[in-house]
């Protein structure tokens, strides 16, 4: 790894700071649940490793234990993680250029916090260390993932009473952050305002489905006014 | 014992074929500006709709919702005036962490 590499790898490690705390204090309380259904820590450590997607996690402890609900583990596992197709698929631009084996590896660590991170800062710089920054991003949330569900697990710690409020906002508290310091393009800013004003419209309507659905019919809305003006802008 | 480890490596084969598809395959497919643009405000509404999310969920209309919604204002202020992330975050927690104290 060359030194610049390296510097990269860095950057996105301080960046991923406040994802593994948020990661960590999520992981714990998996931790925790995993180990009150009896299920064995062994099988309890290798989820965490394989799924990487707490969303998925927690409904899957509660039917594991029950015979006969494979299908329904699957099913609903796939259906809770598609978003993570749409993310990698953005990512597809910003990560050009890279081995196949990379491609592989990088892929299990596509997260929504390692892409919201990664995708923010790819469109402030994006250059040819963008797949070491991702790493940088996401090799040590992906520690603390595994650290929080051992920690959960085997320890029981809990966040203490009074912090768990502040605890739970780290990682939307960040990414708005993010938003509010990284954007500067006026048609993005309209996108995340209206994004974020319609999702509880669209969970109403479609529950479940508020965050990737919301984000299509947004961006689709957004690109169609975008031609439109951009068409009746009389031409130069 | 031996289901229960099939399940949970057939939930990650899942769910990593839906990371690595795109990844592995979507690069070769050659891709117009306006749908790289598309991507782009896809990818920004993900993180709006993923903020709303983050901010709503367990809180209570009457009680820590308003917390929050001084927390979201507070974040993008110091955030927007610093242009540091982690410091418009650090504002954003420690104002939802002394409201609920206060407030309790």
């Amino acid at each position: 790894m060359s030194r610049d590499d390296l510097a990269s790898f860095r950057e996105g490690a301080l960046a991923a700071i406040p994802v593994c705390v948020g990661f960590f204090a999520i992981t714990v309380a998996f931790g925790i649940a995993a180990h009150a259904t009896g299920l064995p820590a062994g099988e309890v450590l290798l989820m965490s490793a394989v799924v990487f997607a707490a969303p998925a996690q927690f409904p899957a402890i509660e039917l594991l234990p029950l015979s006969g609900q494979a299908v329904q583990i699957l099913l609903s596992t796939l259906f809770i993680n598609f978003r993570f197709a749409v993310m990698s698929f953005a990512l597809v631009p910003h990560l050009k250029r890279l081995r196949t084996g990379g491609l592989m590896v990088g892929a299990q660590l596509v997260t929504m916090s390692t892409f919201a991170v990664s995708f923010l800062r790819f469109q402030r710089r994006s250059d040819h260390d963008n797949f070491i920054y991702f790493l940088g991003v996401a090799i040590p949330s992906y520690a603390c993932y595994l650290l929080g569900t051992v920690v959960g697990y085997h320890f029981g710690v809990r966040i203490p009473a009074g912090f768990d409020e502040g605890i739970s906002l780290i990682f939307p508290a960040y990414l708005t952050a993010l938003l509010a310091a990284e954007l500067r393009e006026r048609r993005s800013i309209v996108v995340v305002g209206v994004a974020f004003l319609a999702t509880p419209v669209v969970e109403t309507l479609v529950p479940g489905w508020g965050l990737i659905l919301n984000a299509l019919v947004v961006a689709t809305a957004a690109i169609g006014v975008e031609a439109w003006w951009e068409s009746a802008l009389p031409s130069s | 014992m031996g289901e229960r480890i099939a399940i949970i490596l057939g939930m990650g084969l899942g769910t990593y074929l839906l990371r690595a598809f795109p990844l592995l395959f979507a690069h070769r497919l050659s891709l117009g500006p306006r749908i790289l643009r598309w991507f782009q405000f896809v990818s920004y509404a993900v993180i709006a709709s993923f903020v709303w999310f983050g901010f709503t969920k367990g809180a209570s209309p009457a009680g820590t919702m308003g917390f929050r919604v001084i927390a979201l204002g507070l974040t993008i202020l110091v955030a927007v005036r610093t242009k540091n992330a982690l410091l418009g975050m650090a504002a954003g927690i420690a104002a939802v962490l002394i409201l609920a104290r206060v407030g309790s």
